[in-house]
C-alpha cells in the first residue's frame, strides 16, 4: 500500500537524474573489477535522497557517474533528461561549475589555496567578479562556522574544518543538484547537526536536489527516500516513512 | 510535501575567462607554491647552464685559439721569410695555395710564372680539381689505396692516367675492388690527366723557376749577411723584395725588422753565454746550478728592466765589434716575444684552428659535444617540468570538477611553464657563459677577452633561451593538456 503510494507520487514528480543500466568496470579480461554492475535509478527533482551501502559497494563511483565526473563503461546517465555523454566539454564545465555542487569524500581542496580561495574557485570559473566572489565566499564560510579561519590553508585545518570548507565551496554557485559524499563523516555531533540543518534548509527552501551518502541516522531522518547499494547494484529504494520505524526499533537513539 | 518543485536545470556553455584573468590566477598560484616553483626554476637553470656553457665554451675556446694562431703566424713570419729567401716553395705548397687561392701567394706565383690572368685562373681551377681527386683517393680503404697507388703520390698516379691504357687498367682495378667512382667519372678523370694536369704541372715548374730567380736576386743584394741580419739593419728590404716579385707591405717590413732585432739580441745572449766569465756571473746572479744554465733559464728569469739592463751590461763586451750591442730594453722586448710565443703555442695546441664559416662550423668532435649538451639539457628540462606537472594532476582534476575548461587549464600551465622557462633559461645562460668564461680564463688566461665572440655568444644565448623555453612549455603543456582532456575522476586516478 505504502509502496504504491510512493510510486504514484514518484510519477507525479519530474526526474532530474536518471541512470540506465550504468556499468563501470576497471581493468580488462580476467582482471576486470566491477564497480557498478547495471544501476538503473531515478532521482526526483527537489528530493533529498540518502544513499547507503557498505564501503566498496560503489557509492562513490555512482556519485561520480551522476555528477558527470566520470564516464560509464556501459549504460547512460541522463541529467534533466539530457544524456551526459552528448554534452560538449564546454557544457560539461558549465554543468559541473554551476548546476552541480560536489562535496567529495576526500574533500579535494586545492593544497596551496586558503580556505576563502578554495571556496571562490568555482565562482572564478563562473566569471563572478573577484570582489563579489570574496563577499559570497565569506558569507558561506560564516555559514559553516569558519569565518575566522579564512586565511588558513587546508594543511593548517583539521579534517572536519576541511570538510566544512568543501561544503561551503559546493554551495557557492547555488547549484541545482548537490552531491554529498559523507558530508558529516568527520564532524562532531553539533557541527554535523549544523551542516545537516544547512542541507535541509537549502533542500526545503531552494528546492535543491540533494543526493547524500551517509551513515548518519539524523540524515536518514530528514531524507525523503533511502537507496541501498550493495556490490555495485541498487538493492532497494524505500521511502523514509517505511524506514524510520526500523531505525527506531534497531538503533533506538531517538 | 510542501517543497518547491525544484529549480529547472538549464545547460549552457561555460564562460571563457580572459587570458589576463588566467595569468592573474597563475601568478597567484606561483606565489602560493613559490618554493616548489623556484626548485623547478633552479633545475631548469641548471640544465640550461649546461647547454649554454657547452655552446659558449666551445665558441670561446675556438675563437681564442684562432686569435692566438693568427698572432703566432705574425710572430713566426720571419721564419717563413727566411725559408722563402733560401729556396723556392715546394710543389706541394704551391699546389695547395693555388687550390685554396690563398693571397698574396697566388699573385706572387703569377708574377714569377709570367702568366696571363687566364692561365693563372686555369691553373687554380686545375689545382682545385687535383685537390678534390687527391681527397677522393685519400678516402679509399687503406688496402685498395696501396694496390691502386703503390705508395706513389696522387699527383704522380694521376699524371700516368693520361695514357688510355693506364686509365683503362685503373678503371678495371677500381671496379674489381668495387671502389666508388672518382668524382666526375672515369672519362673526365682521363681528360683531366691528359689536358689540364700537365699544364698545371708546367705552371708550377714555371712558378718554382721564377721563385728561384727571385731568390737569386735577393741573395745578390744580401752579400755576406744572413737574411735575419739584413731584415734587422737594411733600409732597402721592401724595395728589394718587391723588385724580386715578392709581396710585402710596410707593416710587414716593420714586423720583420722587430722580429729580426729580437732574434739577433737573443743570439747575442746565447753567444755571450759561451764565455766562462759571463756564465759564472749568470750562475751567481740567477742562483742556479752551472749545468742548468741555458738561454731558456736566463729568459725565464729576465722579467724586469733592471735585470735586462744588468744583462745588457754583462754581454756588451762580448758582442762582435761590427754590430751594436743590444740594449736592456731590446733584450726585455725580445724576451717578451719569446714568452709570448711559448704562451701562444700552448693556447693554440696541437690542432690548428681554422676560421668558422657559420655559428657551428666546427670540427665534428666539438659539434658532437654540443649535440650532447643539448640532449642533456633537453632531458633535464623535460624531467623537471614533468615532475612539477605530474604532482599537480589531482589539482587539475579538482579544478575540472569545479568547472574549469580544458583550454583554461592548459593556458595556466602554458603561462606558468613559460615564466619558469624564461627565468630558468635566463639564469642558466648567465651562469653558463660565466662558467665558460671562467674555464677559458683558467686554460687560456686573459687572452679570452679580446677573443670573446660577443655576437656569436648572443646567438648561443638566444638558442639556449629558445631551447629552454620551448622544451619547458612542451613538457608542461603536453601532459597537462592530456590530463585535462580526461574525465575529472579518470585524471584523479592517474597518480
Amino acid at each position: 500500500m505504502a509502496e504504491a503510494d510512493a510510486d504514484t507520487q514518484a510519477h507525479e514528480r519530474a526526474v532530474i537524474i536518471r541512470t540506465l543500466n550504468v556499468e563501470k568496470r576497471y581493468g580488462r579480461g580476467a582482471a576486470t573489477v566491477y564497480a557498478l554492475r547495471g544501476v538503473s535509478a531515478a532521482i526526483y527533482r527537489g528530493e533529498l535522497i540518502a544513499v547507503l551501502g557498505p564501503s566498496g559497494s560503489g557509492k562513490t563511483t555512482f556519485f561520480n557517474m551522476i555528477g558527470a565526473l566520470d564516464s560509464p563503461t556501459a549504460g547512460r546517465v541522463l541529467i534533466d533528461e539530457v544524456d551526459v555523454a552528448q554534452l560538449s566539454a564546454v557544457e560539461l564545465a558549465f554543468l559541473r561549475c554551476r548546476k552541480i555542487g560536489y562535496i567529495f569524500q576526500t574533500y579535494n581542496l586545492i593544497r596551496y589555496m586558503t580556505a576563502l580561495e578554495n571556496v571562490t574557485v568555482p565562482m572564478t570559473f563562473a566569471g563572478v567578479p573577484p570582489e563579489r566572489a570574496r563577499r559570497r565566499g565569506m558569507e558561506l564560510l560564516e555559514l559553516v562556522g569558519l569565518a575566522d579561519r579564512w586565511t588558513h590553508r587546508p594543511i593548517e585545518m583539521s579534517g572536519g574544518q576541511q570538510q566544512r570548507v568543501a561544503i561551503a565551496r559546493s554551495l557557492c554557485n547555488n547549484p541545482t543538484i548537490l552531491l554529498a559524499d559523507e558530508p558529516t563523516g568527520n564532524l562532531d555531533l553539533d557541527t554535523g547537526q549544523q551542516i545537516l540543518g544547512i542541507l535541509q534548509r537549502i533542500n526545503k527552501q531552494r528546492g535543491v536536489t540533494i543526493i547524500c551518502a551517509s551513515h548518519d541516522h539524523r540524515l536518514l531522518d530528514i531524507s525523503d527516500r533511502i537507496m541501498w547499494i550493495r556490490s555495485g547494484a541498487v538493492e532497494r529504494v524505500e521511502r523514509r516513512q517505511d524506514v524510520t520505524v526500523k531505525v527506531g526499533r534497531i538503533g533506538g537513539t531517538r | 510535501m510542501n517543497k518547491p518543485a525544484g529549480k529547472p536545470l538549464v545547460v549552457r556553455d561555460q564562460v571563457r575567462l580572459s587570458p589576463l584573468r588566467c595569468l592573474a590566477l597563475t601568478l597567484a598560484g606561483i606565489r602560493f607554491r613559490l618554493f616548489r616553483s623556484l626548485v623547478t626554476v633552479a633545475i631548469l637553470a641548471l640544465a640550461v647552464t649546461f647547454l649554454a656553457h657547452g655552446l659558449s665554451h666551445t665558441l670561446i675556446a675556438h675563437e681564442t685559439r684562432l686569435l692566438a694562431f693568427n698572432e703566432l703566424r705574425h710572430l713566426r713570419e720571419i721564419g717563413e721569410w727566411v725559408a722563402r729567401l733560401r729556396a723556392p716553395d715546394p710543389r706541394g705548397a704551391v699546389l695547395a695555395r693555388l687550390a685554396s687561392a690563398e693571397q698574396p701567394y697566388v699573385a706572387e706565383y703569377r708574377r714569377w710564372a709570367g702568366a696571363t690572368a687566364a692561365e693563372a685562373a686555369a691553373a687554380e681551377k686545375a689545382a682545385r680539381r687535383l685537390a678534390e681527386l687527391a681527397e677522393h683517393l685519400d678516402a679509399l680503404p687503406e688496402a685498395s689505396r696501396v694496390i691502386l697507388l703503390g705508395g706513389r703520390e696522387a699527383l704522380d698516379v694521376l699524371r700516368k692516367l693520361a695514357d688510355p691504357k693506364a686509365l683503362k687498367d685503373f678503371g678495371d682495378r677500381s671496379r674489381e675492388m668495387a671502389l666508388p667512382e672518382p668524382p666526375g667519372g672515369l672519362d673526365a678523370l682521363g681528360r683531366f690527366a691528359a689536358g689540364p694536369l700537365p699544364k698545371l704541372v708546367a705552371y708550377t715548374d714555371r712558378v718554382q723557376a721564377g721563385h728561384q730567380a727571385a731568390v737569386g736576386k735577393v741573395t745578390r743584394t744580401l752579400g755576406p749577411r744572413t737574411p735575419v741580419q739584413w731584415f734587422a739593419a737594411a733600409a732597402d728590404v721592401r724595395a728589394t723584395l718587391t723588385a724580386a716579385g715578392f709581396h710585402v707591405d710596410d707593416p710587414a717590413v716593420r714586423r720583420l725588422r722587430a722580429a729580426a732585432e729580437h732574434e739577433l739580441a737573443l743570439a747575442h745572449v746565447g753567444a755571450a753565454m759561451e764565455d766562462a766569465g759571463v756564465a759564472k756571473a749568470l750562475v751567481r746572479r740567477l742562483n742556479v746550478e752551472p749545468k742548468e744554465l741555458h738561454v731558456e733559464t736566463v729568459l725565464a728569469w729576465l722579467r724586469s728592466g733592471g735585470r735586462a739592463d744588468w744583462l745588457a751590461g754583462l754581454i756588451a763586451p762580448h758582442c762582435p765589434a761590427d754590430t751594436a750591442a743590444p740594449s736592456g730594453e731590446l733584450l726585455l722586448a725580445a724576451t717578451r716575444r719569446f714568452h709570448r710565443q711559448g704562451r701562444l703555442n700552448q693556447v693554440v695546441g696541437a690542432e690548428l684552428p681554422t676560421a668558422r664559416g657559420g655559428l657551428f662550423d666546427l670540427p665534428t668532435g666539438t659539434r658532437w659535444l654540443m649535440v650532447l649538451s643539448f640532449l642533456v639539457c633537453a632531458v633535464g628540462v623535460t624531467n623537471a617540468m614533468f615532475m612539477s606537472v605530474t604532482e599537480r594532476f589531482t589539482e587539475i582534476a579538482t579544478m575540472k570538477c569545479l568547472g574549469a575548461l580544458d583550454g583554461f587549464l592548459m593556458l595556466m600551465f602554458l603561462f606558468e611553464s613559460a615564466l619558469q622557462g624564461l627565468l630558468g633559461s635566463a639564469i642558466g645562460i648567465v651562469l653558463g657563459v660565466l662558467v665558460a668564461t671562467g674555464r677559458g680564463l683558467a686554460s687560456f688566461g686573459t687572452m679570452v677577452f679580446p677573443a670573446m665572440p660577443l655576437l656569436d655568444l648572443l646567438k648561443c644565448a638566444g638558442l639556449s633561451l629558445a631551447a629552454g623555453l620551448v622544451l619547458a612549455v612542451l613538457a608542461a603543456v603536453g601532459p597537462a593538456g592530456a590530463v585535462a582532456r580526461l574525465a575529472p575522476m579518470e585524471a584523479m586516478r592517474i597518480d
